[in-house]
């Protein structure tokens, strides 16, 4: 048999598991929004944990973090580095999050806030950002998929057929299944991707340098600058230490509070599933170690690799490092369940999101909760469509929409703690806040000339939304006492 | 007599979450610049790893260690729901 055949067939016989596993997960929830959205809350801490272990395994991280690694060395290490405080708040403000869902029937991030600041703008606008921040994030998944299709075949299966196969079955797990589905193939996939991430990530560097310790004493021989911190800007410039500290920052302050990660706070069986989940959360992206390891084994034995994103299949497909064709069709299956696990979320999210904050806003109660459940689903159907046809069919590239996307999560970080933590905040001053801190991200990525020390635009984005929520809340009408002491007790 | 030890009890688990609050606020500060760069080196080497990375999986570690010592300080009350304000009113 042909080797691009068999890597074909490990593939197929990978995404025929995902989707039963999807299909046979959703048969546990009720037919209702809460269990389609969340799970019927049950979701226990195996489920919990590759749920969150996916948000670090993206397809960005499979093919994107060895492609930094590559090409720009210890820049890469940012990654590492807001994973080490990146989910901690939940620890803290997690357990009321979940409290509140359960008391008030919330499945979205939107619905806390509304009713915390007793809003229906504050819902609106966010979905509409959310939406446009999955956008881009989802187009990059299917980008990835298609791509890595490509590669393994030799370019027997185009791209645009590669991201319609995985993407089909996401569509139909996710549309069956809801949060479910998302969870239960997340496990699958996680585990695939674990063994697959220490098993490549320790032989490449034996197989092509003789181990670790050898592969890094080459690389501080020949080409030092890339193994000390900050590492290398994009165009293999040395990075600034603003630009390194910022990326962690703005990475940090984003990732406790992206939208679709954010919802599955509410799908937490109990409190101590979610501490626990919280907990292990860096034992799970640990496994970023060897995904590194697998970049930094390239640069002196495959020089020149053009995107540098394209260096994991580079070596995995090389007649040098003479995998078989099963490890290859293994591999191939990795990143896509790399990207599959990160899709099914933002999809599951944007269609959420759209019918229960934006349209939920804009029209109350104008949907029954058989209604909502069936839009959600539509909603999931089109913005899968959307994307394929924008990132795939038309290949817009919205790689700026992608850096202004992170700008404007990490708006939501102050947003989220003084829900919790200050009585004082008022509608007025929460609505200042969000408009100041996006008017000033876009406005920096618009002039980025204005933003001192190469410093992310998000991070002069937060500073602006705190300094008017302050000002505007201190000058506007408190909210009612009582209505405060459900979120912030005595 | 309850009432003032529960009360003192309440005080002392709030101290712990400030401290712990403190300790990731310090250990966020601890891998980017000003702190970072003196460790950003090649050497020493641990692992195999340079310093550079090492030092960032070492916080990723301490990061685990430091939440799942809260989490069996807690004890029973871990899985407990946070206190609510008053009932909703509807």
């Amino acid at each position: 048999m042909a080797p691009w055949l068999i890597v074909f067939l490990v593939t197929i016989g990978y995404l025929a598991a995902s989707l039963a596993i999807g299909l046979a997960s959703g048969g546990h929830a009720s037919k209702s929004t809460e269990g389609y959205v969340a799970g019927d809350r049950s979701l226990g801490f195996l489920v919990m944990y590759f749920i969150m272990g996916a948000s670090i395994f993206s397809a960005f991280a499979f093919l994107g973090g060895p492609g930094w690694a590559y090409s720009r060395g210890a820049a890469a290490f940012y990654i590492l580095a807001y994973a080490t405080v990146g989910l901690v708040p939940w620890y803290f403000f997690g357990p009321r999050v979940a409290a509140l869902g359960r008391r008030f029937g919330y499945v979205t991030q939107a619905e806390l806030f509304a009713h915390r600041f007793e809003s229906r703008a504050i819902p609106a606008i966010l979905a509409v950002l959310s939406v446009l921040a999955f956008l881009p994030y989802l187009m990059l998944q299917m980008e990835g998929a298609g791509y890595v299709f490509n590669v393994v075949t030799e370019g027997r299966v185009p791209e645009w057929a590669g991201a319609a196969i995985a993407y089909g079955v996401v569509l139909i797990y996710v549309f069956r299944s809801g949060v479910l589905g998302v969870g239960w193939t997340n496990t699958f996939q996680g585990m695939f991707m674990m063994a697959l991430a220490w098993g490549l990530g320790l032989y490449l560097p034996a197989k092509l340098h003789g181990g670790v310790g050898p592969m890094f004493d080459a690389i501080a021989a020949e080409l030092p600058d890339m193994l000390r911190g900050p590492g290398l800007g994009p165009g293999g410039e040395p990075w600034s230490w603003g630009a390194y500290s910022s990326a962690v920052a703005i990475s940090a302050l984003g990732f406790s509070v992206w939208p679709h990660y954010f919802m599955k706070i509410y799908t937490a069986r109990d409190i101590s599933t979610l501490k626990k989940t919280v907990i292990a959360y860096p034992t799970f992206a640990i496994f970023l170690v060897p995904i590194l390891f697998i970049g930094f084994s390239g640069v002196l034995a495959f020089p020149g690799v053009q995107p540098p994103d394209a260096i994991l299949p580079t070596i995995v497909t090389s007649p040098e490092v003479g995998l078989p064709p099963i490890i290859v069709g293994l591999f191939c299956a990795g990143a896509l369940a790399a990207s599959m696990s990160t899709g099914d979320a933002l999809l599951h999210a944007a269609g959420s999101v759209a019918v229960r904050d934006f349209w939920g806003s804009v029209r109350p109660r104008a949907l029954d909760d058989a209604g909502e459940r069936r839009w959600i689903r539509i909603m999931v159907i089109v913005f899968g469509a959307v994307a394929y046809l924008l990132a795939v069919v038309a290949r817009i590239s919205l790689v700026e929409l992608l850096l202004l996307s992170y700008g404007f999560i990490a708006q939501l970080f102050p947003l989220t703690l003084v829900t919790f933590m200050w009585r004082g905040v008022t509608r007025a001053g929460a609505l200042a806040g969000l408009v100041a801190g996006g008017g000033v991200t876009i406005l920096l990525n618009l002039a980025p000339a204005l933003a001192w020390g190469g410093i992310h635009p998000g991070i002069y984005g937060v500073v602006a939304n705190v300094a008017a929520m302050i000002i505007v809340s201190r000058a506007s009408a408190p909210l009612p006492a009582r209505h405060v002491a459900r979120f912030i007790p005595d | 007599m309850r009432e003032p030890r529960r009360s003192a009890e309440r005080s002392d688990r709030r101290g712990v979450y400030v401290a712990v609050a403190v300790f990731y606020i310090l250990l966020f500060l601890a891998v980017i610049w000003p702190v970072y760069p003196a460790f950003a080196t090649i050497e020493p080497r641990i692992l195999g790893m340079p310093l550079s990375m090492a030092y960032v999986v070492a916080a990723l570690l301490l990061s685990f260690s430091a939440l799942l010592w809260l989490y069996l300080w807690e004890g029973p009350d871990r899985g407990a729901e946070p206190r609510s304000g008053d009932e909703d009113p509807g």
